[in-house]
Formats: structure tokens, C-alpha cells, sequence
């Protein structure tokens, strides 16, 4: 069994040169350009995040891992209602902001840094400002990532290449605010603590020195993974890389494997 | 067990062959060129090609140098992470890379472009022995301003030395150097060395915009014999320190 895996090496070999000198050669990314904030806390939250849109027209992917903040609310995950935030003076407030002096910049506080909700990074339908206070499609708990491409309304999108947008993720800990911000109801929903809304993440989107942000972590590493001659567990090759070229010698790898009645395996690495 | 009934005839002349590739392949044993502790001894071509005298098990010592380097940031004349987004030291024009030289772990190579797969993730060189490291064609080039992606397998589909087999050795102050096609040579210093979890790959740490010329040359580690794949990322950080005619 070992030997049939091996066996289909040489062939690897073969195609992964003819791939090589076949070059990289891809399709361009075109005219999208790519914007990135990392979040930064805000109102103590000791949260963390970083997000990434990639912008093609109109058409808007964003990326966004979040970490750190509070993660439940009435014994349910926590919903941090989240936005690209536009139209202000495209920074995150300092404590100065905090104008009623209670010891937390509330949404309405920070408004003159960061400005008016342009877009809704809403999990799902609608992502205009309509539904900047809908906590059902905010992100839930204390981390995750969220990534969702979805058509951008033209303000943000102008906002965003003058340099004035500002990603902005609410919801706080109440446990972690004075005993006036506790008590205080929320400057957006008077039903709501004031934590409930009050800022936790805050970064200005800027321009990506990178063209395209290429996307997970890089398969660097090239798998092989061949049954030992006493192990008769993997009589197959797992042979796989990531890329192009490396996929197109793995598949024509395996285009030759069925004619040739073997197993092979081909995966994504991760 | 050795030869399968359903092996074809064809295939059976080239036997020899494949139990010469079956030693080379157990060298190889993934990313980390981790698993078999016999693999290095059984592997002549990796001895020759690697001239790594340390061939490190890659899944338990993966970054050894990361963590007695990360502290410290670069002697560097700028203040650390100044916060005016003011551009710091040397900028060169755009030029792309052709070579990278690092004489610290033996490293000569040529660079090929590497683009983005079909899932948006950055391009890979290919697999085989000698295969060269590729820049990142979406990032900027070295010696521009921002993060400069260089990607080389850490081993390869026959011996375990890829062409960034070592790149964990790397450390704090040693200076490598890419060759651009405009002819003028950028020289990087090692800021650091980190690893990063796979699942855990901070992108814009790692990709995200710099204020200086930076560089990030970036391979596995972490392999993982019981599933064949490669936990880890090692990121070397580097910015450019210097420039001269080729």
C-alpha cells in the first residue's frame, strides 16, 4: 500500500514543475480597493478587534474579528450592535468627549468624533441605518468574526474613501461602568441601560497598503502525508497545498489517479 | 502489502523508484518536517540540499527565537509605535522583487509572483524540492511603504528543507536583502519572529498598514503527524534599513 502511494510522487513532481513554469499568471483585482481599521477599546471595555472591507463598485465584503468583550446580557449572548459610522470628524472620541461627565462617552457623546450611522454591519438584511439599534442582528458574545459582503449606500462609501469612517461596536459590561453610568438608561433606547449602547470598539477605516488582503493563514507548509510501511491507517497520499498553481498540479494529480484506479485525496489545508 | 494486486504493470517498472521516493517522502512528513524522528537520517538528499545541521521537530520547538526577540523592538532611530501616522526611514520606489538573499540561515532564492487562489487566500509556491519563495503580488514591493509578503515553504514534497526550512532561526538585528527589478538591492533587518495558530492568524497584525518600508517572510510550523497538516504560521518581521545599487 505504501508503495502505491509513493508511487504517485514522481507524477506530483512532474506536474507541479509543469505548473511552476506555467507561471501565476491570475485574473487582476480589477479596480477593488481594500480599507482596514483595528478596533481599538473604548469606555474600558478591554475588548480587541480588527476589521477589513474589500470594496469592488458598490459591493462591500467586510471582515471583522472581535475579541474581549462583554459576552452575555439577561443570561444571553451579549448583542454588540455594530456600525460603520460616517460623516463626523472620522475619529474615535477620547475621554474628553464624555461631556455629562458620568464616566462613560456615550453613542450620542461620540457622535461629533465619529459621526452618524452609515451602514449597519448587521448580520443579516438590512444594513442601512435603519437598522443600527436592531440588537437581533448585532454580533452575539464576547468574541467572534463576522464577515458579510453586502451592497454599500453611496454615503458610506464616499465616507470611507475621504477617510471619515469610523467602525464603531456598542455594548458594555455594566458591571465595569462607574455607579452614575450604571444607574443611567441609554441616550438611544431609554429602555436600555446605557451600557447596552455605549461604545466598546472604535477604529477609523484607512486605506489598505495591501491591494487585496489575502485571506486566513498561509499554507506555507506542503502536506504529505504517506502511509508508513506498518501503518494501515493512511494507504493514501494526501498530497495538497493551497494556490493555483499547486491546486491545478493537485488536481490533474488526481484526473490521473482515477484513470489509473487509485485513491488520492486532495483537501484544503487550513 | 508492498506492491498492490491492482498495480499496473507500467507502474510496477518504475518500483525501484518509488521506494527511493517512499524514504524521501517520510523526510518530508509535512510542514514542520516534524513527525518521523528517523526521517532526517533516512533522507540523503536532505542533508546535502538542507545543510541544516539543527533540523528542529518542528511541531514541539517550532519559534524557539520568537520569544526571546519579540520583546524588544528594533534599535531602531523612530520612537515604537508613535502615534502620528508619520512615515518613518526610508521609502523606495516601487520596484518588484526578483531575489531574496538571507546569509544567516543559507538562504538564496529567486521569487516568483504569487496572486490569490479562488478563495481569496494568498498563493502558494509549488511543492517540489528547490521550489522558490514567492512576494505577494497584492502587497506592497519590498522597500515600498507598508508590509511587504514574502511566502516559502518551510519543506517540500520530497526533503524536508524548503527554501524557509530555517526562517525560525532568524533574530532581532540580522539583515537579509531582496533584489528588485530596477536593479537596486533593499537590505531588512529582523524586527522579530512570531507564530501564530492557524486558526488564530491575526491578518491585520500581520497585513496590516506600517508608518516604514516592512517586510514579513512567512512559512510554517506546527505539524501535526496524527492529520498531516500544519497548525502554525512563523511571521519573521523586518523594515528596511538600507539601499543600494545592485
Amino acid at each position: 500500500m505504501s508503495k502505491k502511494s509513493a508511487l504517485l510522487i514522481a507524477p506530483v513532481l512532474a506536474l507541479a514543475a509543469l505548473s511552476m513554469s506555467a507561471g501565476t499568471a491570475l485574473a487582476h483585482e480589477g479596480d477593488t480597493s481594500t480599507y482596514e481599521a483595528n478596533l481599538g477599546a473604548i469606555n474600558g471595555s478591554n475588548a480587541t478587534g480588527s476589521v477589513w472591507i474589500s470594496l469592488h463598485g458598490d459591493q462591500a465584503t467586510v471582515t471583522e474579528n472581535v475579541s474581549g468583550l462583554a459576552a452575555t446580557f439577561d443570561g444571553a449572548p451579549y448583542p454588540h450592535v455594530q456600525h460603520i459610522h460616517i460623516e463626523g470628524a472620522g475619529v474615535c472620541p477620547d475621554p474628553s468627549a464624555d461631556t455629562n461627565g458620568d464616566g462613560v462617552i456615550s453613542t450620542t457623546e461620540g457622535g461629533p468624533s465619529y459621526g452618524m450611522i452609515g451602514t449597519t454591519l448587521s448580520t443579516s438584511g438590512d444594513t442601512s441605518d435603519k437598522a443600527g439599534l436592531d440588537l437581533a442582528v448585532g454580533g452575539m458574545g464576547a468574541s467572534y468574526k463576522y464577515e458579510r459582503t453586502f451592497t454599500m449606500n453611496a454615503a458610506t462609501i464616499a465616507s470611507l474613501k475621504a477617510g471619515k469612517s469610523v467602525v464603531v461596536v456598542h455594548g458594555l459590561d455594566p458591571a465595569t461602568l462607574s455607579a452614575a453610568g450604571q444607574a443611567a438608561k441609554s441616550d438611544l433606547v431609554p429602555t436600555l441601560p446605557l451600557a447596552a449602547t455605549s461604545p466598546a470598539l472604535c477604529g477609523t477605516l484607512a486605506v489598505s497598503q495591501m491591494a487585496a488582503m489575502p485571506g486566513g493563514a498561509p499554507d506555507t507548509g506542503v502536506t504529505t502525508q504517506v502511509a508508513s510501511a506498518n501503518a494501515s491507517t493512511s494507504p493514501d497520499v494526501a498530497w495538497f497545498a493551497g494556490g493555483g498553481a499547486l491546486g491545478l498540479a493537485a488536481g490533474a494529480v488526481l484526473a490521473m489517479n482515477r484513470k489509473k484506479s487509485l485513491a488520492v485525496k486532495t483537501a484544503a489545508v487550513k | 502489502m508492498v506492491i498492490t494486486s491492482s498495480r499496473r504493470g507500467r507502474l510496477m517498472a518504475s518500483a525501484t523508484a518509488a521506494v527511493l521516493l517512499t524514504s524521501l517522502t517520510f523526510g518530508v512528513a509535512g510542514c514542520g518536517s516534524a513527525t518521523a524522528p528517523n526521517s532526517a537520517g533516512t533522507t540523503p538528499a536532505a542533508q546535502s540540499a538542507g545543510s541544516s545541521p539543527v533540523a528542529p521537530p518542528a511541531a514541539t520547538t517550532a519559534p524557539t527565537p520568537s520569544s526571546s526577540s519579540s520583546t524588544t523592538p528594533a534599535p531602531a532611530p523612530e520612537p515604537t509605535q508613535a502615534p502620528p501616522p508619520k512615515i518613518q526611514g526610508e521609502i523606495l520606489q516601487a520596484s518588484a522583487p526578483v531575489t531574496l538573499s538571507i546569509p544567516d540561515i543559507a538562504v538564496t532564492t529567486n521569487l516568483m509572483s504569487l496572486g490569490r487562489d479562488a478563495k481569496g487566500e494568498a498563493e502558494v509556491p509549488p511543492g517540489p524540492a528547490g521550489s522558490p519563495a514567492g512576494w505577494y503580488k497584492y502587497s506592497p514591493t519590498p522597500g515600498e511603504l507598508g508590509p511587504s509578503v514574502i511566502l516559502g515553504h518551510v519543506n517540500t514534497t520530497t526533503i524536508a528543507e524548503g527554501v524557509f526550512y530555517r526562517l525560525h532561526e532568524l533574530t532581532q538585528g540580522q539583515t537579509f536583502s531582496v533584489t528588485r527589478a530596477d536593479g537596486s538591492v533593499a537590505v531588512f533587518a529582523v524586527d522579530r519572529s512570531e507564530v501564530f495558530k492557524k486558526d488564530a492568524f491575526p491578518t491585520l497584525a500581520v497585513y496590516g498598514n506600517t508608518q516604514r518600508a516592512e517586510i514579513r517572510l512567512i512559512t510554517c510550523g506546527g505539524y501535526e503527524p496524527s492529520t498531516g497538516e500544519f497548525t502554525e504560521n512563523t511571521v519573521v518581521y523586518g523594515h528596511l534599513v538600507s539601499s543600494h545599487v545592485g
